[in-house]
């Protein structure tokens, strides 16, 4: 007999005592009314505003099976965030998301069933489908999402549409193996990590995601954040 | 193979068609043959610029989907509160 698939979710964390809790608990939604065994690894990166506090007090009331507190002694970066995760997680797919609310976990029965359908390797949720979307982006920063993700994916010809998406399904085994080979800063993070994934031949499937940016169209995209990506696009260029 | 080896082969032996055919007698086609490399990449500009244009007035705004969420957040803050998380 099969065994049942486990679904272990990462979640690296720096001052998110707001938002963890609110977003585990919508996991556990997620993952109750689907009636699938699940995980929830969290990352916290030694936060000062007491994230760590209200992960021990989720773990009290939800048990320690379904929530793993992996900590870490700082920032030290969102590759190793997810490897130091990955460490802990006993599942057999690995979901990858970001922990303050603006990708939902209403979703992830939808990357489920899609990986299932086609078999993939990896779901990704993409933005730019029909039945996705934002809110809280104004038109330049749609254009800059856009245009970004246009230019990476004419010229790297990855096979998804969505390249600096980090909403994504993964079998387990592939995150291991590729996640220690990625080194790219920020946006082009997530790029490498589907980059490699198909060159490697893995396959890939999409699912309509809607991003909400609470932070009103702040989030993260200064000076700093385009230099990065223009380096990690030009590094994939050269050397993949 | 890298990426970047495989464009250089193949940037190369453009280049050499590209020597080839200018040194031949072109007459009133030389001028087209000397500025025929620049047509690629003016295409490929203008596919990514269609492209981007599509891709901006597809793009959707949904304000739905923050509605629901909020919705959600209520939900979560009055279930977290009673169990002690919150």
């Amino acid at each position: 007999m099969k065994r049942p698939h486990k679904y272990s979710v990462l979640l690296p964390t720096y001052n998110e005592r707001e938002n963890i809790a609110l977003v585990v608990w919508l996991l556990i939604k997620s993952f109750e009314t689907s009636k699938l065994d699940f995980e929830i690894v969290i990352v916290d990166d030694n936060s000062p505003d007491g994230t760590q506090e209200v992960v021990q007090r989720l773990q009290q009331s939800y048990g320690h099976q379904r929530i793993i507190l992996s900590p870490r002694a700082g920032k030290l970066g969102l590759g190793s965030a997810y490897v130091h995760g990955l460490k802990s997680a006993t599942g057999d797919f690995v979901i990858i998301m970001d922990a303050d609310l603006s990708h939902h976990p209403r979703y992830i029965p939808a990357f489920i069933r899609k990986q299932q359908e086609g078999n993939f390797d990896i779901v990704s949720g993409t933005r730019y489908a029909r039945e996705g979307g934002v809110y809280g982006w104004d038109f330049k920063r749609k254009l800059t999402s856009r245009g970004a993700n246009i230019l990476a994916s004419t010229l790297l010809q990855p096979g998804v549409s969505d390249l600096t998406g980090s909403f994504r399904l993964y079998r387990k085994h592939i995150l291991d193996d590729l996640m220690p080979t990625c080194h790219s800063k920020g946006y082009a993070f997530q790029m490498e990590i589907m980059v490699k994934a198909c060159q490697k031949g893995h396959t890939i499937g999409e699912v309509p995601i809607v991003f909400v940016d609470r932070l009103y169209g702040q989030s993260k995209l200064g000076g700093a954040e385009i230099k990065m990506f223009a380096i990690g696009l030009l590094r994939l260029l050269l050397w993949s | 193979m890298l990426r970047i080896v495989r464009f250089g082969a193949f940037g190369a032996l453009c280049l050499a068609v590209w020597f080839a055919v200018l040194s031949q007698d072109l007459g009133q086609y030389r001028r087209s043959a000397l500025l025929a490399p620049l047509l690629p990449p003016v295409l490929l500009g203008l596919y990514m610029l269609a492209l981007l244009v599509y891709g901006v007035l597809t793009f959707r705004t949904v304000p739905e989907a923050a509605a629901a969420l909020q919705e959600d957040i209520t939900a979560a803050k009055s279930d977290l509160a009673s169990r002690g998380v919150i």
